[in-house]
């Protein structure tokens, strides 16, 4: 359960308040896959992270029940300086494993990743896919109720989203999804209703068709 | 099963603390040798200086070991304070979970410091009675004990301080070394004991809690050291209120050092 209660975000810039939310009130509907949809710069990437509880609001309360990942992108999430073994050991440290469970993780972490040697140099030497496939596979060591994704599966190869949509699939009847993306095939595969995001307001529709046919409708506009 | 908010910074500070072990030690080969090498690169200069001008003791103190038992806690400080101004901004990319708050790497970093601080003390205290043949035996060991608790106090309270506003107004962090750490230096009793300096400018230095803290040190360390008119109150209250000033000023600003 996601609930958004007179959410105000806004960004300070020299020509003023730039608004991302504006007194928002809405509910997330439970056990759907959502996507998130709206042009580039209206405040998607923010509006994962305001759920992540890693940025907050302005004005306003976000309440949420459940466990629920950080928000997984291409930006964020790791730390230059630390190989890929101590990014996703840190990450299992903070959320309280037992050192042999970490062990064990970080295995599951490094099979998953394919990243071979590359799992004990800094991440600041991964390309993008490689980044991508060390934060996907450390939140699919853990049992979420919901995946932020943050168009993390634009990047990474053929092989790599095959694997990491079978991994998704196998949790998706416990957990569900809430995905940014600018690829509809994949947003109409993936969920089941959409969210447009513009001007500060979010629209919920219930068929996830009808949001890419708007999206695209304004897009085209 | 929830954890308690307890828990949770515990689980994240130890975290934290691991990686910040890593990237203090594990740079150089010589990571370790290093926490101990630096006071003692400063002892051997300054020494070497007063023993030039013709210096060998203040109160009966050999110098090496006055400039060492006054050296390691003042720098302690210096160190771990100017670590906190850029603890957020170096740990950026971990604030992407939510268990992680601004204050946790600033943990993190004062009980590492603390840690090498304790350490590189015995050592010292080690080197100066084994090889150098001092006396090393403490005149106040509970003196000495609590000027210390207070200065760790201290330097949770102006790192937490600086680590804020460090993080919110970055061009502090290029000003603090230049107007408060290098004078302090020159002005805390490390380089020479206050009581060289005329009785009427002390009242003016005097307001510089390290100052207090490095003769403490030294007072409750040797007996017969000659000091000034310090005080472990003043310490006390100027430690408690800055460690108050620190909490307040992160409790107000602790999710603008992170939104966006």
């Amino acid at each position: 359960m996601i609930r958004l209660e007179n959410v105000t975000k806004y960004y300070p810039t020299p020509k003023g308040r730039k608004y991302i939310l504006r007194d928002v009130n809405i509910e997330f509907p439970p056990k759907c896959n959502i996507a998130i949809l709206g042009r580039n710069g209206m405040g998607k990437s923010t509006l994962l992270r305001l759920l992540g509880g890693i940025d907050y609001p302005n004005r306003g309360h976000i309440r949420s029940e459940g466990r629920i990942s950080w928000p997984m992108g291409l930006s964020g999430g790791v730390q230059g300086s630390m190989s890929g073994r101590d990014n996703a050991r840190f990450v299992c440290r903070i959320y309280g494993d037992s050192e042999d469970e970490v062990e064990r993780k970080i295995e599951y972490i490094h099979e998953f990743t394919e990243l071979g040697d590359y799992f004990d140099m800094p991440v600041k030497t991964y390309s993008n896919g490689m980044r991508a496939r060390l934060s996907f596979a450390t939140s699919m060591a853990f049992d979420f109720d919901i995946y932020l994704m943050d168009e993390i599966t634009a990047v990474g190869d053929q092989r790599f989203k095959q694997k990491s949509r079978a991994a998704l699939q196998e949790k998706k009847d416990k957990a569900n999804i809430i995905k940014v993306s600018h690829n509809m095939q994949e947003l109409i595969r993936d969920c089941d209703v959409g969210i447009y995001l513009e001007k500060g307001q979010m629209h919920l529709y219930e068929d996830i068709e009808e949001a890419v046919a708007t999206y695209q409708r304004e897009q085209a506009a | 099963m929830a954890r308690s908010p307890f828990e949770i910074q515990k689980a994240v500070v130890f975290a934290l603390f691991v990686r910040e072990l890593k990237t203090r030690f594990g740079k150089y080969r010589l990571g370790y040798v290093w926490a101990l090498l630096e006071p003692m690169a400063h002892v051997i200069i300054l020494s070497a200086i007063w023993s030039a001008m013709g210096r060998t003791e203040f109160s009966g103190i050999p110098v090496p070991f006055f400039l060492a038992t006054g050296l390691v806690p003042y720098l302690f400080f210096q160190k771990t304070t100017a670590q906190c101004m850029n603890a957020i901004e170096s740990n950026r990319g971990l604030f992407n979970y939510r268990q992680v708050r601004p204050i946790d790497p600033v943990l993190a970093r004062i009980i590492l410091e603390s840690m090498v601080y304790f350490v590189s003390y015995l050592m010292l205290l080690f080197v100066a009675g084994w090889f150098l043949d001092y006396d090393i035996g403490v005149h106040n060991l509970l003196g000495l004990m609590v000027v210390n608790a207070l200065l760790y106090l201290l330097t949770f309270g102006i790192g937490l301080t600086f680590s804020v506003y460090g993080t919110l107004y970055p061009e502090l962090m290029k000003l603090v070394p230049i107007f408060i750490f290098r004078p302090m230096y020159f002005m805390s009793g490390i380089l020479f004991p206050l009581i060289v300096i005329p009785t009427e400018y002390h009242h003016w230095l005097l307001w510089n809690p390290l100052l207090h803290i490095v003769e403490l040190n030294h007072l409750f360390y040797f007996r017969g050291f000659e000091s000034g008119d310090v005080s472990l109150l003043f310490v006390s209250l100027f430690a408690m209120a800055s460690a108050t000033f620190g909490l307040l000023s992160y409790r107000a600003n602790w999710v603008r050092m992170v939104a966006t």
